[in-house]
């Protein structure tokens, strides 16, 4: 990740919270933050049949979690309604923060019957920190740790994994600035 | 269920290349840089993102056409070609490359635009071919209706 980014995300999302008319420790109304950023939010299953969500998540799991599609004069953010809804959350805000990072999409090609997805390795571990800064930013797990919660109770309070929840914790260093006080 | 891609051959020319130039799996990770996990499920069989497969192919030093099994009539025409030219002993590695960008440059002007998909993508790291296969159907698929959708 390149040098300054992770403060950088700290402060883009906190910008962008202040765009939704939200502070640092309220809840990021999903929704809300995909349509201020021109985009439609659409489950998988609004195009294609869940069989085939099915048959791909049999042939290989986790193997589809969303996507986004420049549609020209919009983007539309396609989620997997086969993944459990915390996992969901982590799932959009990845996309939106794409959206936010101003990447661009990437081509699929095919060589003969075999496909290829094209993936930037630093963008997409730069949409995965502003997705976790936007979920949950430093002030908000501050907050949180200092009311005495955990952090399954941050998972519960902002419909997040516990994953992302013990992922911001350690990340932030919140723990460490409550703990020494 | 319809027959799947073929498995690449791929793996198996990774993994033999690495075991003659004796080295591990963390040593040729380290050389190209290309994730450990990543390598290791590509000599199982499974398929990269286009940078990492560019890079696995830089360190074969390989074309990229001769690496899969896959049938004489799928892919796109110019790859077919392309298999043809490189394999044919009356023509140098220099010459088919010169025939290839003669025949890919009249196909591009003359080829009705193929339309593309193109996402972000948020999946696995690597697929075995048969989930890429699927996923590149459905989101294929899944642009058509948002096309037609915005035609509307």
């Amino acid at each position: 990740m390149r040098r300054g980014f992770k403060a950088e995300a700290e402060r883009m999302s906190s910008s962008f919270r202040a765009t939704l008319g939200v502070g640092d420790t309220s809840k990021l109304p999903l929704e809300q933050a995909v349509k201020t950023m021109g985009a439609e939010l659409r489950s998988a299953e609004s195009l294609v049949s869940l069989e085939r969500l099915r048959e791909i998540e049999q042939v290989q799991p986790g193997a589809f979690s969303a996507c986004t599609f420049d549609m020209s004069d919009h983007k539309v953010i396609v989620w997997n309604p086969l993944s459990k809804p915390a996992r969901t959350t982590s799932d959009i805000a990845h996309e939106l923060s794409h959206l936010l990072l101003k990447h661009e999409v990437k081509e699929v090609q095919k060589v003969g019957e075999l496909a290829f997805f094209g993936c930037d390795p630093d963008e997409e571990q730069e949409a995965n920190w502003l997705a976790g800064c936007l979920l949950l930013p430093r002030a908000l797990v501050l907050k949180e740790l200092r009311a005495g919660h955990t952090a399954e109770q941050i998972a519960d309070r902002y419909e997040v994994s516990s994953q992302m929840a013990n992922f911001r914790i350690r990340a932030t260093g919140a723990l460490r600035q409550v703990s020494s006080r | 269920m319809p027959e799947g891609p073929s498995q690449p051959a791929l793996g198996n020319a990774l993994r033999a290349e690495r075991r003659q130039r004796r080295l591990s799996l963390r040593d040729l990770a380290a050389e190209i840089g290309v994730n450990f996990n990543t390598l290791s499920r590509v000599e199982r069989g499974h398929i990269p993102d286009v940078q990492n497969y560019e890079r696995i192919l830089s360190w074969l030093g390989a074309p990229g056409q001769g690496l899969f099994d896959t049938p004489e009539t799928s892919g796109d025409t110019t790859q077919i070609i392309a298999r043809h030219l490189y394999t044919d002993e009356r023509l140098t590695a220099e010459n088919a490359k010169q025939i290839l960008n003669l025949l890919s440059d009249m196909y591009q002007q003359l080829a009705r635009p193929k339309p593309t998909v193109a996402v972000h993508l948020r999946s696995s790291q690597t697929f075995v071919p048969e989930a890429g296969a699927l996923l590149s159907d459905l989101l294929t698929d899944m642009h058509k209706i948002l096309s037609e959708e915005q035609e509307v």
